[in-house]
């Protein structure tokens, strides 16, 4: 199997042909991990590493992680859930009353971009869809996200309710949007606080690997 | 969706002046030319006039009929097409094309190393010559300083010599007299090959003026009849003080430098019709708290605009001004003055934009400035490309697709397209944090940094040592 070609693809986002691809490589007898390691993450990981060496601009990134997600689709029924799962799974919402929902789109595609499973929960989540969604698909991180300073506080409010229903420490919680600051994250009881999109990302992989 | 019948209106639309006013500025000016005369204190300029049907009075006052002006303006060519050093086309003076470039023989520099407030020196001539080689948006050069280290009737063959070993772009050139102006065009030959070989790929273009009001020097006329023999371009624009050499107002100031200018164009084409010029002028005004001639005013961006519709509208290449202002040092004046510049000649169309990097009336170089006026143009590239409308760029199916409530953050269309958008260089777009990483640096340090970059860095294509010889040569007659 051609894995450089497949990376290739993948940088260049080519969503179709790396489904094909992929199928490719599943009907060429490689197995499903094989196909995932050798060719999707190394693929994305060069992405990665690009987009932070500023050779790569969000789109670019953001198609790739598209054309990630379309290798996964196809792999995801051959992998066992811990396999399809590996990098861990993120629960992500923008907090109630608040309708703003690009930076935290963003920070779901970079997520999923890099191999995470990202359960997405909109715009406008009330405290319960939180609970109910750590409940359902077992995150290891919930992320908030909030551009409103009036809705702010519903950060707050989600946090307490998690608390409450004895989940808050089942998950580490990230906090983000364009008010909200790392004072904040910590005052209202947060895990960590992402400036952007990638430190979202990183503060997330490390959240996992440890 | 179809776009039916539609014509594009893609880019800014812009003049200053209505067809009625384009009349009125050149009935005036002929009438000025007629009545009052331009003073030529030189034989053989007077000579071709008096031949050609001029009246000549008071030894050497000229008067033109009307007709005589408008056989000169009809015989000059519309466009220029200026090469680089190895002869290829660099630019295209015609249309509203815009070219930018810097300035000639500023006394003073601001030292890039120190900040510092200084003469300029031979070595600042070649790292100007080599900053400007290496910025893509500054298309040709004129000398910059004046070197306080060479003796002063070197000053301009030095000049000269320098910029055609240090750079490969146009070059606009200032010189003293008759006879440096030939060694000029003698250096540019000797690089060119021939002084043919100089003519078919026109290298070089000689900047010259008036002396106002209504005056045309010896020496100034001297340099014009040379280049026009060769077949050369030239400028010769008149620097114009309105208050002080000129009339208050701005017609009053345009009507006397066309008059300046044709007074000019009528010798330059008698001696060779169909010889390249470039119409030109530059309209101060004189600022009446201390007198200073300011390159800042909302005026002058007038009048550069003035400049370039009344150029097109004669079927001449034009001549503007770029990024310069009348601040002392790279600040926020000299940066909004410089933005202001740049942007009023891209939508005016003046097809060599100079003086980019004077700061103080013309009196100081500054490096950064002529960095800033590259990403400027950079900048205002975007806002002249305008609006595109068409099917391609309506997306219809691609805002269907994605509907009420959804993104376009990972589309083929968006991947494919955001390049279209202008990413700055220099300005800085990062939130806070990202820019407090970076060094938290204002716009004037991180023009510095640049500037001090490309001088240790570049290196422009070497001259060949024949030429190089042949130039110190034509150099070593000039003592």
């Amino acid at each position: 199997m051609d894995w450089n070609r497949m990376g290739d693809a993948l940088y260049d986002g080519k969503v179709d042909e790396v489904a094909a691809l992929t199928k490719q490589a599943l009907d060429k007898g490689h197995t499903a991990q094989e196909v995932l390691n050798q060719g999707l993450l190394m693929g994305i990981d060069k992405v990665g590493k690009d987009f932070k060496a500023d050779l790569l601009f969000l789109p670019e990134v953001l198609r790739s992680g598209k054309a990630m997600h379309a290798g996964m689709d196809v792999l995801k029924p051959l992998l066992s859930e811990s396999e399809g799962t590996a990098l861990g799974t993120f629960v992500i919402g923008t907090v109630k009353g608040d309708l703003h929902d690009i930076g935290k789109n963003l920070v779901g595609m970079m997520l999923s971009g890099v191999g995470m499973e990202v359960v997405d929960l909109g715009i406008d989540a009330p405290a319960d869809k939180f609970a109910e969604a750590i409940k359902e698909h077992h995150p290891q991180i919930v992320g908030m996200s909030a551009l409103l300073t009036t809705t702010m506080d519903e950060m707050e409010t989600t946090i307490q309710a998690l608390k409450d229903a004895g989940l808050r420490d089942k998950v580490k919680i990230m906090v983000g949007g364009a008010p909200v600051t790392q004072d904040f994250a910590e005052k209202i009881g947060a895990d960590g606080y992402a400036y952007d999109a990638v430190s979202a990302v990183d503060l997330a992989r490390v959240w996992l690997q440890s | 969706m179809k776009v039916v019948n539609s014509i594009p209106f893609e880019s800014p639309q812009f003049a200053i002046l209505s067809d009625t006013q384009l009349q009125d500025l050149h009935l005036a000016a002929l009438e000025v030319l007629r009545r009052t005369g331009v003073r030529f204190q030189h034989h053989e300029a007077l000579y071709l006039l008096k031949e050609a049907g001029a009246f000549i009075s008071d030894g050497n006052l000229a008067k033109f009929p009307a007709a005589m002006v408008e056989d000169a303006i009809a015989s000059t060519p519309s466009r220029i097409v200026m090469c680089d050093r190895d002869g290829q086309p660099a630019m295209f003076l015609q249309g509203a094309n815009v070219y930018f470039g810097t300035g000639s023989d500023c006394p003073n520099i601001i030292d890039p190393e120190t900040g510092r407030h200084r003469k300029f020196t031979q070595a600042d001539l070649i790292n100007g010559y080599h900053l400007c080689d290496a910025l893509p948006n500054i298309h040709f050069l004129m000398s910059m300083g004046i070197p306080d280290d060479v003796d002063v009737p070197l000053q301009y063959d030095t000049q000269m010599a320098l910029m055609l070993e240090h750079t490969t772009k146009p070059i606009v050139f200032v010189t003293n007299d008759r006879a440096s102006c030939q060694r000029a065009i003698d250096m540019a030959a000797a690089v060119a090959g021939s002084h043919e070989a100089l003519v078919e790929q026109q290298h070089i273009l000689l900047y010259s003026e008036p002396s106002s009001p209504l005056q045309q020097s010896e020496t100034a006329i001297d340099k014009l009849l040379l280049i026009a023999e060769y077949g050369l371009p030239v400028v010769h624009s008149p620097g114009t003080l309105m208050g002080g050499t000129a009339p208050i107002t701005m017609a009053g100031g345009l009507v006397m430098s066309l008059t300046e200018i044709f007074s000019a164009l009528v010798v330059h084409q008698l001696k060779r019709p169909g010889a390249p010029f470039v119409f030109g002028a530059g309209l101060h005004h004189m600022d009446m708290s201390g007198g200073e001639i300011s390159y800042g005013s909302p005026e002058f961006q007038l009048t550069k605009a003035a400049v370039g519709q009344l150029g097109r509208w004669y079927g001449m290449p034009t001549w503007g001004h770029g990024a310069c202002s009348d601040s002392k040092v790279m600040d926020e004046q000299a940066a909004m003055e410089a933005m202001l510049h740049v942007l009023m000649a891209r939508l005016s169309g003046n097809n060599l934009a100079h003086d980019v990097g004077y700061l103080e009336s013309g009196l100081t170089t500054c490096f950064e400035m002529i960095v800033l006026n590259d990403e400027l143009v950079a900048m205002t590239d975007h806002i002249m490309k305008g609006i595109q409308v068409s099917e391609d760029t309506l997306l219809v199916d691609e805002l269907h697709s994605v509907g009420p409530g959804g993104h376009f953050l990972g589309t083929e269309e968006t991947r494919n397209r955001f390049h279209d958008f202008w990413f700055p260089s220099l300005l800085d777009r990062n939130r806070r944090g990202t820019w407090l990483r970076a060094g938290g640096t204002t716009l004037s340090q991180r023009l510095n940094v640049r500037v001090k970059e490309i001088i240790k860095e570049h290196q422009p294509k070497p001259l060949d040592p024949e030429k190089k010889r042949k130039i110190q040569e034509i150099l070593a007659t000039a003592a």
